[in-house]
Order: structure tokens, then C-alpha cells, then sequence
């Protein structure tokens, strides 16, 4: 070399010192790489659905269908049917005590059918009676 | 999705060894080196993997470039406590992160005992203030123009020319004296 380095000789000797380096990198260090890819491209693969979360939901959606049936069979008692939505949202907002004041009410209602049945039951019973004594 | 995956894969796969190299000059560490690829990684998978493919070498030695700046800041944060009080010479105003010494302090026989030429040359560049290293190895080792190197640096063009214009000085400047030094004339 006689002659001082040129800008383009010094960009051409420095690439190839660059690209000399590259390949020496020790297996280690592209094992380590390779691993730190994984870990990256982790992020980027659609991730598998929780387990636990399947029968939460399932159970969700199966008292939120039993009661909007329910619901929907009282007929005139109810006032105004709930819409879907707005059901699920109500009992997603309910803590342990609310839930307990739902079972309490619920089991209210069936008593009150029980006792309206009971005195259908006597008021037909009785009329029977009646017609029955009228007739003879 | 899956296809994106595979070649996100096949793109780092690419660029992760020069990635590394890059890092390592920077900051003359392996295992912070491994952490800011890991870190670059990560943050291009994040956020720009939905991106085209075209953008991707782009924003990875962006998000790159600007790992190992945050690196420098850390480092001079720390360093500015344990010297608190001392004045520092800076080699130019427009370098906010400058953490090693100048090329001027290296001799030819020192150059000449430790290493071969393209050591040599390597050593010079580990050696440039980090704007300058940067600028010097996108330009020369990545084969960006003037304009990608200004847009991945975050700076003008005339700084990318300014920076690079140094670097070349004294990597010059250094490789004639070890020249001169070795016995190579």
C-alpha cells in the first residue's frame, strides 16, 4: 500500500472488518439470539385460550338463559320483560348478598303461586261443594 | 398470522448477528448488547409487526439506534453522579451522548502490538463518538442512503453528512498512522 487510504478503500476495508466480525460471532451469543427471537415472535403468535375462563363463561351464560326464561314465563306479573343486554349487565353488577335477595325473592314468588294455587284449589273445592249441596 | 410470524422470523433471523455487532461496539458489553436486541426486538414485534416488510428493517435499527442512545443516557446519568462536580469535554456540541475517548488517543504502536489491520480498524470504530459509530455503521455496513440513515437516526441530512464526514476523518486519520506505524507503507 503506497498510497494513503482513500475514503472509498476505508469504507470497503471497514465493511469487510464489519462483515469478518459478523461471522465470528460465537455460538453462544447466536444461540442466545435465537432465544431472545422465540421470546419476541412469542408476543406475535396468537395465544391459546385460558381454561378457566370456558366454564365461567358457560356458567354465565347458562343462569343468565334460565332467568331471562324465566322471566319471560311469568307472564302479567312481571311488569316490563327485561331486555337480554340489560339482564346480563344487572346480574354482572350483583354481589353475594344481591344474589341471596334474588334466590329469597324467587323462592317468595313460588310461594305466593303455591298459596294462590292452594286457594284456587279450595275456592273450586268449595264450589264443588256448593254445587254439589244445591243439587241435592 | 402465522405467515407474518414466519417472516418476522426469517427478518430478525437477518438482522439479529449485525444487530448484535452494533450493540456490542456501542457499548462494549455483550450482555447488555444481547439485552437491547432482545429489547428491539420485542418493541418491533409489538408494534410494528402488523406493519409492511418493506418498513421493517427501517423501524428495527430505529427502535436500535434508539436503545442504545437510551443505553448512553443510563450510562451518563450514572456516570454524572459518580462525577459530580467535574467538567467534561464533549468532542462535539451536537453529540448528547458521547462516552468514549477520541481516536487521538490511540497511538500506531499500540494499535500495531495488539492487533491486524482489520482489528485495527474495528477498534477505531468501538472507538467513535456514538453518533458518529452509528451514523458510520448504517451507512457503510447497512448500505442506507443519507436520507434512511437521517430518518432511523431521528436527525437532519446535514447531520447525517456532518457526522459521517468526522467519522470518516478519523477513522482515516487513525488507519494511515497504524499504517505508517506498522510498516505497511
Amino acid at each position: 500500500m503506497s498510497e494513503r487510504m482513500t475514503e472509498n478503500d476505508l469504507e470497503q476495508q471497514a465493511k469487510r472488518a464489519l462483515d469478518q466480525s459478523e461471522q465470528q460471532v460465537p455460538d453462544s451469543v447466536r444461540a442466545a439470539l435465537a432465544e431472545a427471537r422465540s421470546k419476541a415472535l412469542a408476543q406475535a403468535a396468537p395465544r391459546p385460550k385460558s381454561n378457566w375462563l370456558t366454564p365461567s363463561l358457560a356458567a354465565a351464560a347458562s343462569t343468565v338463559l334460565a332467568l331471562g326464561i324465566w322471566f319471560a314465563t311469568q307472564g302479567p306479573t312481571v311488569n316490563a320483560p327485561l331486555d337480554s343486554m340489560e339482564l346480563m349487565v344487572s346480574l354482572a353488577e350483583l354481589d353475594e348478598t344481591e344474589w341471596e335477595l334474588v334466590d329469597d325473592l324467587e323462592f317468595a314468588i313460588w310461594l305466593s303461586e303455591q298459596e294462590s294455587l292452594d286457594q284456587s284449589a279450595e275456592l273450586s273445592y268449595a264450589d264443588d261443594q256448593y254445587l254439589a249441596g244445591g243439587r241435592t | 398470522m402465522i405467515l407474518s410470524v414466519q417472516h418476522l422470523d426469517q427478518f430478525l433471523q437477518s438482522v439479529e448477528v449485525r444487530a448484535f455487532k452494533m450493540a456490542v461496539m456501542a457499548v462494549h458489553n455483550d450482555a447488555d448488547a444481547l439485552d437491547i436486541v432482545q429489547d428491539t426486538m420485542m418493541k418491533l414485534v409489538q408494534k410494528y409487526a402488523d406493519r409492511p416488510e418493506q418498513e421493517w428493517r427501517p423501524l428495527f435499527f430505529t427502535i436500535l439506534q434508539n436503545q442504545i442512545t437510551d443505553w448512553h443516557r443510563k450510562q451518563n446519568r450514572t456516570k454524572h453522579w459518580f462525577t459530580w462536580g467535574k467538567n467534561k469535554q464533549t468532542d462535539e456540541a451536537d453529540d448528547t451522548v458521547e462516552v468514549v475517548e477520541g481516536v487521538d488517543d490511540i497511538t500506531p504502536d499500540q494499535v500495531m502490538e495488539q492487533h491486524q489491520h482489520q482489528e485495527a480498524m474495528l477498534e477505531v470504530i468501538e472507538t467513535l463518538p456514538i453518533k458518529q459509530q452509528q451514523c458510520f455503521l448504517l451507512r457503510c455496513w447497512e448500505g442506507m442512503s443519507v436520507e434512511q440513515t437521517a430518518e432511523v437516526m431521528a436527525v437532519s441530512t446535514g447531520s447525517v453528512k456532518t457526522h459521517y464526514h468526522r467519522a470518516v476523518q478519523k477513522l482515516q486519520l487513525a488507519m494511515n498512522a497504524w499504517q505508517e506505524g506498522s510498516g505497511h507503507e
